[in-house]
């Protein structure tokens, strides 16, 4: 990967000129049969050029190329052992998580009938379970054999943001209530509406056991900075890995309970405050280097 | 000497990195190689991508009206003697998997649903008639229908399957619930609903109901024309001037 990022970091200018070079040859050979103009020429190099791009920063991503992992991991500690973890983690979990939202991408292009909102519900969807899919990693059987095992307790409180839990509890309280009035609704899209504030609780439920599994997951003996460096991943991956995506999916969800319910003007505005909570989520999720240092150093 | 001394140091070191290494791999798996990362990501975006072209060319469950939109633009022909108002609505099937139509309702306040049939027009040229299947009355359609042709289609002939690039115009013959206490419609009115499915014994088993939003009785408030079986027009004054009432008091006006 460092090789990787190197050979690209170095030879950056030449694979961009030999992506043009490569784009005016095709588009050259593309446009030899008709009478195409010198501009035409220059017009479909420009966007093969860029859909070759497109391409490339495409695979790089689906291939988990995380370039900028060292930058961000030196500003969370400077310890060489909990640098090499934090990296494995921050490395697997942004791969997850693009992967995630490249099939819910193209999952909300194919289910979304056109509609954005859904299309953005879909793309907070394949995040949320990329981020999920990233931590099952202890279940699979462990090629070293652990030899000894630590035995401190860990609370659910010390590695969950305060603001995430009550965000939560606020989900289920108003996915219960739209449920319930959806319910009883004669509306012809009431039954969506419940669909989706079910889907939002059972988001909430789901990302309640995942905090669990990954906090009481077994951890070997290990040195007091490797416990340290463990203990932040955990908070890591309990905060930004899937906690907050989970949240702004749910935030989604019940913003497209309301669309479905209610087409007035209070139901408008609260749709809106809804989706404005999910963004707010979604961004607070992200792997930045300004996300990752708040939530070392709060 | 200090090679010997060297040597040892790195050993060490090494041994210890690869301490580092296992104790590592029990808190988080190794990443894996940029070739089997690659594979993994595009092996699950690929699967995303076929489900999407399933769900988009129709084979997961009937979907035919998507990607493309029809209307009509035909008229409402009176019938005093039954006290019917007969008209039609067009459904493409744009997908790639025939479907088949079982049963047809209509979403209009007002009025009450008082019988329903298709008529299925291929992808090119006009239809002959199935006489074999009982599904039509019509030898052909024509692009507009004519109210001879308005009249014509049989009541009960469903199911009816739509192959893939066929167009169903769907007839629906209505009557005004209450003529004493008209509330004309506002806006959009008079939206098809038909109930597809793939089949008998077909799969996936998966059927629902569309409505043929695209081709409303009354699209925006656009009043349509109110014939009788003779093709002379209702709603118009004998200075050729639309009337202002709405369609459910012109049809009142027609049947009484």
């Amino acid at each position: 990967m460092n090789r990787l990022a190197n050979l690209l970091g170095r030879a950056r200018w030449s694979l961009f000129l030999a992506l043009i070079i490569l784009s005016a040859c095709l588009s050259v050979f593309l446009m030899r049969g008709s009478d195409s103009s010198a501009v035409d020429i220059v017009v479909a190099t420009i966007v093969i050029l860029v859909v070759l791009v497109f391409i490339a920063q495409l695979l790089l991503n689906l291939a988990g190329f995380d370039p900028d992992v060292d930058e961000r991991v030196c500003n969370l500690t400077s310890d060489p052992v909990s640098t090499a973890l934090l990296k494995r983690w921050l490395s697997r979990s942004k791969h997850f998580r693009f992967v995630g939202g490249a099939a819910g991408f193209v999952l909300g292009v194919g289910f979304a009938n056109g509609n954005l909102l859904t299309l953005l519900l879909s793309v907070l969807g394949g995040i949320a379970i990329g981020g999920s899919a990233a931590e099952f990693h202890s279940l699979r059987r462990s090629a070293t054999a652990t030899t000894s095992a630590n035995v401190i307790t860990r609370k659910l409180g010390d590695y969950v943001d305060r603001g995430d839990s009550v965000a939560m509890l606020a989900v289920a309280a108003i996915a219960s209530l739209f449920a319930v009035l959806s319910a009883i609704s004669s509306d012809v899209q009431s039954g969506s509406a419940t669909v989706a504030s079910v889907g939002a609780l059972v988001v909430v439920a789901i990302t309640f056991a995942m905090q669990r599994f990954v906090i009481a997951r077994p951890r070997p003996a290990l040195a007091a900075d490797l416990r340290q460096a463990d203990d932040l991943m955990r908070r890591l991956a309990a905060r930004l890995g899937f906690t907050k995506p989970a949240i702004a999916l749910s935030f989604g969800l019940l913003a497209k309970s309301v669309e479905w319910f209610g087409s007035d003007d209070t139901g408008t505005f609260v749709g809106l405050v809804l989706w404005g909570a999910a963004l707010g989520w979604y961004i607070a999720s992200r792997q930045s280097s300004k996300n990752l240092l708040a939530e070392v150093h709060p | 000497m200090d090679v010997v001394e060297s040597e040892a140091a790195l050993v060490v070191a090494r041994d210890e990195t690869r301490d580092l290494g296992r104790t590592l791999d029990q808190l988080i798996p190794p990443p894996g190689s940029i070739a089997k990362r690659l594979v993994s990501g595009v092996c699950v975006v690929a699967l995303a991508v076929a489900l999407t072209f399933v769900n988009m060319s129709g084979w997961l469950y009937p979907r035919p009206t998507f990607g493309g939109n029809a209307s009509s633009g035909t008229f409402l022909v009176v019938d005093q003697q039954q006290q019917w108002v007969t008209t039609s609505v067009v459904m493409p099937n744009h997908s790639s998997r025939s479907v088949r139509m079982t049963a047809i309702d209509l979403d209009a306040s007002g009025v009450a649903l008082v019988g329903s049939g298709v008529i299925v027009e291929p992808a090119n040229g006009p239809t002959m008639a199935d006489e074999a299947s009982g599904d039509f009355a019509v030898d052909e359609v024509s692009e507009a229908m004519s109210p001879e042709e308005m009249f014509a289609p049989e009541v009960g002939s469903l199911p009816v399957t739509i192959e893939p690039g066929e167009t169903a115009r769907v007839f629906v013959r209505f009557r005004p619930t209450d003529c004493t206490n008209v509330v004309d419609p506002i806006g959009t009115w008079g939206v098809a609903l038909v109930s597809l499915d793939f089949g008998d014994g077909s799969f996936p088993p998966f059927g629902r109901t569309v409505g043929l939003g695209d081709d409303p009785i009354i699209a925006n408030g656009e009043q349509p024309q109110l014939i009788r079986a003779d093709g002379s027009i209702i709603n118009i004054t004998v200075d050729g001037q639309p009337v202002d009432a709405g369609i459910l008091t012109a049809t009142c006006d027609a049947l009484s």
